[in-house]
């Protein structure tokens, strides 16, 4: 007799995850295309996703979607293990433990608003931490800090503006 | 929004402010001028005092000149002058390195030795 092999079902919440990354991954790689008037300013508009992903279903969710985007994203654009790649991932894991991080200690009082701006600010600054710690060890890199800083409370209103309005146009299915 | 994301943007605008105030108020004027060379050691200058040095490379002499508080290459016997044209320079981690000449002058500040300069 033949061993049966591991059936590997996918989870109605496999499928959820799955489609959410790929939207971010769908928007991410869209927004790679745009230049930019400054190496680090970017609308960060796949952030959207991740944060609908926590208000929906959880950390949990919102972890394996901003993974997924940022390793199928950067093997999309080819810049998977560059530095890039490690600054993207360094910013998405800031970014998320902050975002945890804000959603547990105060989450019935905050909305998409305040979670996109905890988002972008903490990925600019996991951003600049591995970047002066890993690439360009010099004090200089953090006078571009609060200038990449100003972007990203900008940017994250307006992703914020915008997960907020799908946030409530969309009716929640069960968790 | 709720009254934890008007907290949120508080903070964030406290903490942009604060970066701003630290990271674009440091001193970054430079005290002394370090000449490197591929032949001899490091040649260290204050910048408190005028001074003019000729530093001697494979096509001649590179003279680098120290006046008020800055410093220049001011005369070089290389092809395309651009350390000439650079400039002078007082802020800590600048730098002008000329290749053909093979003289490196770069800034340092009090204490600080910088291992990488990027530009």
């Amino acid at each position: 007799m033949t061993a049966h092999p591991t059936k590997l079902t996918a989870e109605v919440e496999d499928l959820r995850i799955a489609w959410l990354a790929a939207l971010a991954v769908a928007i991410h790689v869209l927004e790679s295309v745009f230049p930019s008037p400054l190496p680090g300013v970017k609308p960060g508009l796949a952030n959207v996703v991740v944060v609908m992903a926590l208000l929906l279903y959880g950390w949990r969710a919102a972890l394996a979607v901003a993974v997924l985007r940022v390793v199928a994203g950067s093997l999309f654009i080819g810049t998977f293990l560059s530095p890039t790649f490690f600054l993207s991932l360094s910013g998405a894991a800031l970014a998320l433990v902050m975002m945890g991080l804000a959603w547990r200690v105060a989450g019935n009082h905050l909305t998409a608003i305040g979670l996109s701006v905890v988002a972008a600010l903490g990925h600019i600054t996991g951003q600049f931490v591995v970047a002066w710690l890993l690439f360009i060890p010099h004090e200089a890199i953090w006078r571009l800090y609060p200038i990449l800083m100003s972007s990203a409370l900008i940017f994250g209103l307006v992703s914020g503006t915008m997960a907020h309005a799908i946030f409530r146009k969309i009716k929640i299915p069960a968790a | 929004m709720k009254r934890g994301d008007w907290v949120v943007l508080i903070i964030a605008t406290l903490l942009i402010g604060a970066s701003y105030a630290h990271f674009w108020t440091t001193d970054t004027t430079a005290n002394a001028a370090v000449i490197l060379t591929d032949s001899g050691s490091p040649e260290r200058l204050t910048l408190d005092h005028d001074a003019t040095r000729r530093i001697p490379g494979p096509l001649g002499d590179t003279r680098v000149e120290i006046r008020d508080g800055r410093a220049r290459i001011a005369e070089s016997p290389c092809n395309d002058k651009f350390c000439v044209h650079y400039g002078w320079l007082d802020h800590t981690g600048e730098t002008i390195a000329c290749l053909p000449n093979r003289v490196v002058l770069q800034l340092t500040g009090s204490e600080r030795q910088y291992d990488a300069i990027n530009f």
